[in-house]
């Protein structure tokens, strides 16, 4: 089966569903296609409380108005699909799905977002989902009176090190660094929370256990000191890795892997544009990532006008 | 229910079994998964879903620690384990050694 749109949109997160609602109510014929469920790293949040103009809702009902929105411009949405080609150098753009599907497009944009980065040290991949966890909101009941580690020292970390106190008795801050990267409110929210304890410049370099985790090494950076550290569970946020795989062919890449942008979004390839959590940028929040795929959206009508012309 | 899961993870056919829980966003987004992979598959396994909350001895006599969490078995024993969202195409791949 042949399937021809004007705008591929890659990715069903917030980027992804902001430019699909653009391009369809510019009349532009669009797929969003996702290997993964609509919403992305959206529906791991329980609740989103600075997306402006809604007090408080959950990541995947927000996710859920957004793809309604874009539905009922007349977007289509395939969701949990397995992309078995992609050609985004041509002119013309395609897709092959595994079922034969085959889907052309004047233009395209990467909206594949991120994912957790892992600490990639020994067991970690063991334990996954048996003591380590990358999501707080989904997993910290488990954690219900049991002592936990929180890796990192971002925003991210410190927020969650700080709302995992609701379940755990007790949660020691493990960073890298001798400084957090965090805002002054998140600091000083960890660093005096009585359930909170934290050591810096200390590593793990190994997790220990049987049929669940039991432990994990430390390692003091400074003095070179490790030693073994019990503990029931270790949540890791120590940021993303960009969802570029397979781009390096034909696209621009920072040394981070993200997709090099111009302001207005668009790549190195002509018909190309990219937003969201993918691209090389600062900040990475829901409504950066809806401003960015509205952004990408306009510049993608207007290459498209430009080449009908 | 205990004595029913113990029963049904017997079944000679792999038994998908998807620990979940109501307020959780990744376990939403696989029930409509889930359900295709289940009606594409017929009876040639068995697909159940374990409330964590509602059943949680089930959970934590598998250390759920994680959800969703796929666990396959058959015949009693474990085949597979492994938390996050399951696409339809790993589930079948994961079956298949399994199936008659």
């Amino acid at each position: 089966m042949n399937k021809k749109y004007d705008v591929v949109v890659l990715g069903a997160g917030p980027a992804g569903l902001t430019a699909g609602i653009y391009l369809s109510r510019a009349r532009q014929k669009t797929l969003i296609l996702s290997d993964g469920p609509v919403g992305g790293q959206m529906i791991l949040t329980h609740e989103i409380a600075n997306y402006p103009g809604v007090e408080s809702i959950s990541g995947y009902q927000l996710a859920n108005i957004m793809k309604k929105q874009a539905q009922s411009f007349g977007c289509e949405i395939i969701a949990n699909a397995s992309i078995q080609k992609m050609e985004l150098m041509s002119l013309k753009k395609s897709f092959v799905l595994d079922d034969g599907t085959r889907i052309e497009s004047d233009a395209v944009i990467l909206a594949t977002g991120g994912r957790s980065r892992t600490l990639g040290v020994p067991g970690e991949a063991q334990f996954k989902g048996r003591g380590i966890s990358y999501c707080a909101t989904c997993d910290g009941d488990f954690f219900t009176d049991k002592e936990i580690v929180v890796v990192g020292g971002g925003n991210s970390a410190l927020d969650e090190a700080v709302s995992l106190t609701k379940y755990a008795s007790k949660v020691t801050i493990v960073h890298m660094l001798d400084a957090f990267q965090a805002s002054q409110h998140a600091i000083e929210e960890a660093v005096n929370h009585p359930k909170i304890d934290i050591r810096m410049e200390t590593v793990i370099t190994a997790f220990h256990g049987e049929e669940s985790l039991q432990s994990v090494d430390l390692k003091q950076l400074k003095t070179g000191e490790t030693e073994v550290f019990k503990t029931d569970g270790v949540f890791i946020f120590i940021g993303y890795v960009p969802n570029t795989e397979g781009f390096d062919c034909c696209l621009d890449l920072n040394e981070r892997q993200e997709i090099v942008v111009r302001t207005d979004l668009s790549t190195n390839v002509p018909g190309v544009f990219s937003a969201g959590d993918n691209i090389d940028k600062l900040y990475r929040q829901v409504t950066t990532a809806v401003g960015d795929g509205t952004v990408a959206a306009l510049t993608a009508i207007r290459y498209l006008t430009e080449q009908k012309k | 229910m205990k004595a029913s899961f113990d029963q049904i993870i017997q079944d000679p056919r792999p038994v998908v079994v998807d620990f979940f829980a109501t307020w959780c966003g990744p376990c939403k987004a696989q029930a409509p998964i889930l359900q295709s992979f289940a009606s594409e598959m017929g009876d040639a396994v068995r697909v159940i879903k374990i409330d964590v909350d509602q059943n949680p001895e089930v959970a934590q006599r598998y250390g759920i620690q994680s959800i969703p969490t796929m666990m396959i078995f058959q015949a009693g024993n474990v085949r597979y384990r492994q938390p996050g969202v399951h696409q339809k195409e790993q589930l079948k791949q994961l079956v298949r050694p399994y199936l008659a």
